[in-house]
């Protein structure tokens, strides 16, 4: 399960990121294009994860991704220069499981790499929850130990930012004012208007999400809020 | 610049008017002393004019006056004689006078009257010793007053004969011509029927004559129709037996009359008149107190003409004895003519006045009169005279002064120069009406003074100085202002120019060149609409039908003009919705024709212009963002290379600290250019529009509070602090909210980048609410205010901070593309908010302004 299928039509990104990696422990499958990548995955049944370009020769990323969904599940990523909402969404829709645009973060594509290969190969057979257990996808709380794990990682949380996380991810996808969560978890009327609340927030986006800025699970409703967002 | 604006108008108007005074005056006294009016005995009043030399010490029986009054009185005294003449026998009134009717109703015709006398005559067939046919005087006066009854009879020439002919030989014809029964008419109206010119015709050949009723007889106690022989000589006596009464009634009410005028006692006046009466005897008429009838022509004349005063006239011979001015043989000629008949050989007039004055009649009054009136008539000439010259020089004068002012220049130069005043620019035809109402009016005045003046019946005696001075004074003070606004006009050129006329003309000559330049359309709207006019008035001319079919054709023509307005209705809202921005709308062409469907056709090909070039610049500025994006895909796969090869040569255990160096610098500029792809994509696309935005209601202050949150860590690792000045109540916008949150950023970064270290940073909110009590007050509004003190000098315009790739540092040393500000005003402006930033030194400020939501 350590191997992983790279696939770019530019050949020095191939390399780089197999350096970083090998460096973590993977061995790299290389492909240039879409077909190639399609005939290295058929060779290699033990792929565990492919890192797919979209835009390349021949096949592109698209419909590689399509074509492999057809018969496998393995987790995709996608490593695009098309940063746009609609690429991202278009891509996630038939069937990546993440989106990575150029020019990355070497150490961020890293982490997504690990995160995504724990839960396909972890989590995907964990049996049933256990009482006690709040799940919101790869974030995970026991409420019983006051533990706090993202796709199997245990992560640390100060009390005050785990209340907060507890809070949103029981109440998931429903949105909380600062007002609201300063009530709930100091228990007072919030006196006078304070960033404490925004700012823990912010630092458990910090500890919970690879990329803060665009947090898979807490998310920032500019001028509303913060929520959990419901995982499938 | 002085102007030196003395006005002599007021005093020179006075002036002018007092000099007016004099000369009405003037003239009311001339013409008082020229004229005398005397009260005479029957409540009138006569009014005499008097003799330049008059009042030289003439006396009044020498005067013009007298002569004037004497001449008339002789015109009365004659016709008053003959009268008597015609009514007395032997000085006294004799009703049963034997009146000749043939020969008084022609005496003034002797020729005529001879003949018919003759014929009357001859026909009749008797002794002529002939008194012809007579009539008692008291009968005919009688007949005249009570009028006469007529008894028509109608024929034709021959029928009225041969009925005349039976008439008088009394022979039985037969029913010749239709009698029908009497009719009552007047003395006048008889006459009129019964004259000769005037033959009733009832129809063609058919005449109607008159039988006379007879109501008195003759003297001979005879019928009418004993004295003639035939219908003519029937006709021609009914006439003068009319006649006779009519005139003779007439002249005995006059000769009642006399009595009161020239009765004993009642006249000044003597005469003696020796006339000849209808038998031809030589009777005189007096007044004198001696007994006339016995003393000789001789001795008559002598009498007379021991008075003062006196005329003798001998008709037969034209002599004229007479000691007064005017009275000769003509006057005395003149004054008997209509009487001839009377005045036959051997008549006499004496004529004298009383001097002693016993009576008290127009003579006594008039020497009252003359001897009272004072001589001012000189005077009053030269002083007529003199004010004419005197008003005409005042008026010009007044002409040369007016509207003349002195301007003195700054250098001490004196110009004399014309200028209107503030009433001289009402138009000229304004107070031309009013000079011609105040004309009218005083035209109007004068003519009731004069004839008040002249009047013998005069109301006001004394007073008529008084009137005229009054008249004179008002008529000039009203008039002479009107003069001299004109003379001011005609001198300041503001005759044509702010007349009334001027504006006419150049209203209608407007209209005509109007008409000219656009002849085309003229023709076409005022040919149709004069054709219209003409084919209704020529139908109306032709009566009910042709009205009826005009009303039917005004009807269809108002049909169609109704639907070519709605026509033009529907291309104007095309219009409008295009100039609206609905730039695809097309106006449904359907049905139009002529210029409507041109100009709908015009409207949809400026629409499909518009919307071409819409399109095309909107096409273009997508491709230039789209440009854009390809360009950074393209930039994008190389620089991951690069900076994915700087990060694995720094993970490299690097011991040169040169070489470190270098890769810091690659690392810090690769990372930069990556930074500039981003914002270089984001500016371009929302400057093309090209960004979806989801508007969503927001609680403003939760975003600052979120977004403060999310940089504490940044600034408190430059040490700014930030000093949070906002509502506790939330505050509600509608915006995108990524999108508001992007402009938050971008503002902060700003700060994190620019701001001087260790300062403040003031991030502020006001809401400005709505007047409710005032609707035209502005809606509520929330303005964000960040500011904070710069790092670097800001020499630069806050426009051009506002611009891409500017930033505050001109030099450029920091990071940041310098589009972020561009970035977040253009993203703020595309979600209906404003964005606007001020520099004051080194303070920055940015507001950002929304409108409130509900």
């Amino acid at each position: 399960m350590n191997k992983i299928l790279v696939c770019d039509d530019e050949k020095e990104i191939v390399d780089a990121i197999e350096i970083y990696l090998q460096q973590e422990g993977y061995t790299v499958v290389k492909a240039y294009d879409g077909e190639e990548a399609l005939a290295k995955l058929r060779e290699n049944t033990d792929i565990g994860l492919a890192i797919m370009d979209i835009m390349m020769p021949g096949l592109d990323g698209i419909h590689a991704c399509m074509k492999i969904r057809e018969y496998s599940s393995i987790p995709i990523i996608f490593l695009t220069a098309k940063s746009e909402d609609s690429d991202k969404i278009l891509g996630l829709n038939i069937g990546a499981d993440d989106y990575v645009t150029k020019p990355f973060n070497p150490l961020e594509l890293v982490a997504r790499v690990k995160s995504n290969l724990r839960r396909y190969t972890k989590l995907g057979s964990v049996a049933e929850d256990e009482s006690g257990m709040i799940r919101q996808g790869g974030l995970i709380i026991n409420d019983e130990n006051k533990e706090v794990s993202v796709d199997g990682e245990v992560v640390k949380l100060t009390p005050i930012e785990y209340n907060i996380l507890l809070l949103l991810t029981r109440n998931a996808g429903k949105v909380f004012s600062i007002d609201q969560i300063y009530e709930n978890i100091w228990g007072e009327e919030p006196l006078g208007a304070d960033n404490t609340v925004a700012v823990h927030v912010r630092h458990i986006r910090e500890k919970i999400e690879i990329n803060p800025k665009e947090p898979k699970y807490l998310k920032v409703v500019w001028g509303v809020g913060y929520k959990v967002e419901k995982q499938q | 610049m002085k102007i030196k604006n003395k006005s002599y108008s007021i005093p020179l108007v006075i002036l002018a008017s007092l000099i007016a005074l004099v000369a009405v005056l003037s003239t009311v006294t001339i013409y008082e002393g020229t004229t005398i009016r005397i009260p005479s005995d029957r409540n009138e009043t006569y009014s005499l004019n008097m003799g330049l030399t008059d009042r030289s010490g003439t006396a009044f029986e020498d005067s013009d006056v007298f002569s004037q009054l004497f001449a008339s009185e002789i015109y009365d005294i004659t016709r008053m004689c003959v009268i008597k003449n015609q009514m007395e026998t032997n000085g006294s009134f004799d009703a049963d006078k034997k009146i000749d009717v043939i020969a008084y109703a022609n005496r003034d015709k002797n020729t005529y009257s001879t003949q018919a006398r003759a014929n009357v005559a001859g026909n009749t067939d008797r002794d002529d010793e002939s008194e012809g046919v007579q009539y008692r005087l008291d009968d005919l006066v009688k007949w005249g007053n009570y009028g006469f009854d007529l008894i028509p009879v109608t024929g034709t020439e021959a029928q009225l004969e041969a009925y005349y002919y039976s008439l008088i030989n009394d022979v039985d014809m037969g029913d010749i011509a239709t009698e029908e029964s009497a009719e009552h008419v007047d003395a006048e109206d008889a006459l009129w029927r019964l004259s000769e010119n005037n033959v009733t015709q009832s129809s063609e050949n058919i005449y109607t004559d008159y039988i006379l009723v007879e109501r008195y007889k003759g003297v001979d106690k005879k019928s009418i129709i004993a004295h003639v022989s035939n219908r003519r000589e029937y006709k021609a006596l009914i006439y003068d037996i009319a006649r006779s009464s009519v005139d003779l009634f007439s002249n005995y009410n006059e000769y009642i009359s006399y009595g009161d005028r020239y009765g004993d006692g009642k006249t000044n006046v003597l005469y003696c008149y020796q006339l000849r009466d209808a038998s031809g005897k030589m009777v005189r008429y007096s007044n004198l107190k001696q007994a006339v009838g016995k003393m000789t022509n001789d001795e008559l004349s002598k009498e007379f003409t021991s008075h003062t005063k006196y005329t003798c006239f001998n008709p037969d011979r034209l002599q004229v004895a007479s000691n007064i001015d005017g009275v000769d043989a003509m006057e005395m000629k003149q004054a008997i003519s209509s009487y001839e008949y009377a005045f036959g050989e051997g008549s006499r007039v004496w004529l004298a006045l009383d001097e002693n004055y016993a009576a008290n009649d127009v003579f006594y009054n008039a020497r009252n009169e003359y001897n009272k009136s004072t001589n001012a008539l000189i005077p009053a000439c030269i002083g007529l005279i003199a004010s004419i010259v005197a008003y005409l020089a005042v008026l010009i004068i007044m002409t040369v002064l007016a509207g003349r002012v002195q301007v003195i220049e700054e250098n001490g130069d004196k110009i004399t120069t014309n200028r209107a005043c503030r009433i001289d620019s009402v138009p000229i035809e304004i107070y031309i009406a009013v000079a011609c109402v105040v004309l009218f009016l005083v035209g109007g005045g004068a003519d009731i003074l004069i004839e008040e003046l002249s009047s013998v019946y005069r109301d006001i005696d004394g007073g008529m100085h008084v009137l005229f001075g009054v008249y004179a004074v008002v008529a000039n003070i009203i008039l002479l202002p009107i003069y001299l606004i004109l003379v001011r006009k005609i001198k300041c050129k503001l005759m044509w120019n702010g007349s009334i006329l001027k504006w006419i003309v150049s209203k209608v000559t407007g209209g005509v060149t109007e008409l000219y330049d656009n002849g085309q359309i003229a023709v076409r709207v005022w040919l149709p609409y004069l054709l219209f006019l003409a084919f209704n008035l020529v139908l109306v001319l032709l009566g009910v039908g042709g009205i009826i079919v005009a009303f039917i054709a005004d009807i269809l023509i108002g049909i169609w003009l109704f639907k070519d307005a709605k026509v033009r209705n529907d291309i104007v809202a095309g219009i409008t919705k295009i100039s609206e921005g609905e730039i695809n709308h097309k106006v449904d062409i359907k049905g139009m024709h002529g210029d409507n469907l041109a100009l709908a056709g015009a409207v949809n090909s400026i629409g499909d212009g518009i919307s071409r070039a819409v399109n095309t610049s909107m096409r273009d500025e997508k491709m230039k963002a789209d440009l854009i994006t390809n360009v950074s895909h393209d930039i994008k796969t190389p620089l991951t290379s690069i900076i994915n090869y700087v990060d694995l040569l720094k993970r490299e255990n690097i011991k040169d600290e040169k070489i470190k160096g270098y890769v810091d610098i690659l690392d810090q500029k690769s990372q930069r250019l990556k930074q500039l792809t981003d914002d270089l994509v984001e500016a371009s696309k929302i400057s093309s529009g090209n960004i979806s935005l989801n508007i969503e209601r927001l609680n403003f202050v939760e975003l600052i509070h979120q977004s403060v949150g999310e940089f504490s860590e940044k600034f408190d690792e430059k040490g700014l602090k930030t000093m949070l000045g906002l509502p506790a109540e939330p505050v509600y916008i509608m915006a995108d909210s990524r999108g508001i949150y992007r402009v938050v950023e971008n503002l902060y970064n700003n700060v994190y980048k620019y701001a001087l270290e260790g300062t403040r940073v003031y991030v502020d909110m006001e809401v400005a609410y709505k007047d409710v009590s005032d609707p035209d007050s502005k809606e509520s509004r929330v303005s964000l205010l960040v500011k904070n003190i710069s790092a670097a000098p800001l020499n630069i315009s806050a426009s051009e901070l506002l611009e891409r790739f500017s930033r505050g540092d001109s030099s450029r040393k920091t990071e940041g593309s310098g589009l972020g500000l561009s970035i977040a005003k253009n993203l703020t402006e595309a979600m209906g908010g404003t964005f606007d930033i001020s520099l004051d030194g080194d303070l920055f400020k940015a507001v950002i302004g929304f409108k409130l939501s509900e």
